[in-house]
């Protein structure tokens, strides 16, 4: 078989796997090694349904002998099998690399026999790429639960970023699903993990920040923002003081993975895991990939369910409310009201459960509270600051500095006054919101199939 | 452009950068630095590779401006010259990330890299040093035709030359096809992966609107060999390092 066809086999059987990124790593080029890696990270594609490819994502092997229900490469599964060569799947990035096709490789794998055996043939291939072919780009790889320690920590010294996949919000649905899987055995590497990157912040000296990050708050307004910000350095959560470009261990930190809309548990059971997630592991990110019905079996949802795309859409928007503006999980989805509105965004709609908070003075309002006023970002609000030290704010000076004024309108107050054309109404505000998003974005027949779901998950 | 010129802009230039470096509270030995990267006046370099009809007044306005209120311009971002230079700026931005996005390199027969890119503000000096630092290791050459600028590395170097072109000299460079004859496997396994990363049920039909044409503007589709149908067949020669069995 040829690397043409294994790769056929291998990136479809990958595709299902959501995490795709080649950020949380700024690092400079190397004499004689080829690429570097820039902390942004860079989207190269996109496919069809719109996700990014920024990495060369495919499996070493779907060769699995596990069996979890979901998946499609799980030993009962009819399908081809193949598995690339380390030297095969090295050159190959390799190339895809030096045509900008990609910032570098996402390696998973299926279990080859065992956990550890399958380790052993991901850090051969990560070997080669990075010492054979000199390769300084992006690397993630993917620890199989059940992964021997030191297996874990050599490829953490190959790798970039390291992902242990948690599959499914609860323990029961774990249980379940993945009969060769378990809670424990999925904790234990991403404890190690965690460990690892902390005796190393021990030993690091306090790296400078970037002027990105010294632009983090408190942001005092008097020096102009910087003409490029990064993401990572707008986040409000605390953050260690040795930064990845000197670390050798996951430089780029860990993340995991979980499948939502195959299991009964809801969004705010969700948001409650993914932030003791961030708190217990220090997680970079939690990607959330909704359910695609392809598996005919009677502990998953029919084969027919649509696909729970806006549901995961909300969950990302809640999980960077989380991330960027400090909300907590029960300020978004309330353990009474335990599911996200699927029909306004959940910033919106916390400032429509939370109308007596509004409105908001412009010219005094801090950041963290800018921030809570729907259509009003990170940079948005620190624009604001830095402007209203020169003068007066009035609705048309917010415009010209770029904010999103359709909903925020209706939050704001500009040196006492308020725009009368948008009140503060939840009602209406509501209304438009959903109005828009009908003429605009959601054809008719997304509606209407959405009209006719029940919501079973 | 004549040498005249360049030293007269290039005496406005740092005269523009000492004149709003005074009374900055992040300026360096009297000149824009450090926390906001100087931000005031790097972007007017950026605003000047727009391709908008209204650059060249927008940024005249702004530098007198500048001129006249020295360090206060960082704060005066709702004035309208420095909105409007903003808007530029962000533009052109927005443009050079599409460019470290999207610009697609083919092996040439003789070893070393091309790649042709067209995009809507002349993007490439600025983003020459990326690429040098990406592809340290190769010799590379990024071609735009239609602002006749390209980006010249050879291998081991630290930067590139950005040179001018003329336009008959450009648009020859981006149309070589002289490639190497692993180009059409490694091409053909690129689109492969992308077709295979598709997933059902996620489509523009189902989710209401089409996100990859917002992420990946559809006037850049022509040029990526994912998209491209004649990239469907590898023909009958593998290169050796694929032959695996």
């Amino acid at each position: 078989m040829d690397t043409y066809t294994k790769l056929g086999i291998l990136a479809e059987a990958a595709k299902y796997d959501v995490a795709c990124t080649s950020s949380g790593v700024g690092r400079l080029p190397q004499a004689g090694k080829l690429g570097m890696a820039s902390s942004a990270g860079c989207c190269h594609s996109f496919t069809p349904d719109g996700r990014c490819i920024t990495l060369l994502k495919v499996l070493l092997s779907n060769a699995c002998s596990y069996d979890c229900a979901y998946c499609a490469n799980r030993r009962s599964a009819s399908v081809q099998r193949a598995t690339f060569t380390g030297r095969e799947l090295a050159e190959l990035t390799v190339d895809f690399y030096k045509r900008n096709y990609i910032e570098g490789l996402f390696l998973s794998s299926g279990v080859l026999g065992t956990p550890d055996a399958t380790a052993e043939r991901m850090i051969e291939c990560l070997r080669i790429l990075r010492r054979g072919l000199r390769f300084n780009g992006y690397v993630h790889a993917k620890i199989i639960p059940g992964t021997a320690p030191e297996l874990v920590d050599a490829l953490g010294r190959l790798a970039d970023r390291l992902s242990v996949n948690l599959e499914l919000p609860s323990r029961s649905s774990l249980e379940t699903l993945c009969p060769d899987k378990n809670a424990a055995q999925i904790a234990r590497p991403m404890a190690q993990i965690r460990d690892a990157r902390a005796d190393e912040a021990m030993h690091l000296p306090t790296e400078s920040a970037t002027p990105a990050e010294r632009f983090q708050k408190p942001y005092d307004g008097a020096s102009p923002l910087p003409l490029r910000t990064s993401g990572p350095a707008l986040t409000l959560r605390p953050r260690t003081a040795a930064g990845p470009s000197r670390r050798s261990f996951a430089p780029a930190g860990q993340s995991t993975q979980l499948i939502i809309g195959a299991t009964p548990e809801d969004d705010n059971r969700i948001l409650q895991l993914s932030r003791s997630l961030y708190e217990q592991f220090d997680l970079k990110r939690v990607f959330f990939s909704a359910y695609l019905p392809i598996m005919d079996d009677e502990r998953l949802p029919a084969c027919d369910t649509p696909v729970p795309l806006r549901r995961e859409h909300r969950l990302y928007q809640a999980d960077w409310l989380m991330r960027y503006y400090a909300f907590s999980p029960d300020e978004l989805a309330t353990p009474d009201e335990p599911w996200l509105d699927l029909e306004i965004d959940p910033k919106l709609a916390w400032a429509l459960r939370n109308i007596d908070r509004f409105p908001v003075e412009v010219m005094e309002a801090s950041l963290e509270l800018l921030m809570r006023v729907p259509g009003i970002g990170p940079i948005g609000a620190r624009r604001i600051i830095g402007a209203r030290r020169a003068k007066r704010l009035d609705f048309d000076d917010l415009k010209a500095l770029n904010i999103t004024l359709k909903r925020a309108r209706h939050f704001l107050s500009c040196a006492g006054k308020r725009d009368p054309a948008s009140p503060l109404d939840p009602e209406l505000v509501r209304r438009k919101v959903v109005e828009d998003a009908r003429a605009s974005s959601y054809n008719s027949t997304r509606c209407r199939i959405e009209a006719n779901q029940p919501r079973l998950f | 452009m004549d040498e005249c010129m360049l030293a007269l802009a290039d005496r406005v230039w740092r005269g523009l950068g000492s004149s709003v470096a005074k009374g900055c509270p992040s300026a360096r030995r009297g000149r824009c630095s450090g926390r906001c990267e100087g931000a005031c006046v790097t972007k007017i370099a950026y605003a000047c590779a727009a391709d908008e009809p209204s650059m060249p007044e927008a940024v005249h306005r702004y530098v007198r401006l500048a001129f006249n209120v020295g360090s206060a311009i960082a704060t005066m971002t709702t004035h309208p010259a420095v909105a409007e230079l903003d808007g530029l700026a962000r533009l052109v931005l927005g443009e050079c990330e599409r460019t470290r996005q999207f610009a697609r390199f083919s092996l040439l027969a003789d070893g070393s890299y091309l790649a042709s890119f067209k995009p809507k503000a002349n993007t490439v000096p600025f983003v020459a040093a990326h690429f040098a630092r990406r592809m340290g290791t190769e010799r590379f050459c990024l071609v735009d035709p239609v602002h006749c600028v390209a980006a010249l590395h050879e291998a081991g170097d630290r930067r590139c030359h950005v040179i001018q072109l003329d336009q008959a000299l450009a648009a020859a460079l981006a149309a070589r096809d002289d490639v190497s004859p692993d180009e059409r496997y490694v091409r053909t396994m690129w689109k492969r992966l992308y077709d295979s990363l598709a997933l059902d049920g996620r489509g523009p039909d189902e989710r209401g609107y089409d996100l990859r044409a917002s992420w990946m503007p559809k006037r850049f589709w022509d040029d990526l060999p994912e998209l491209d149908p004649r990239a469907g067949n590898p023909g009958a020669y593998v290169p050796e390092r694929y032959q695996s069995a």
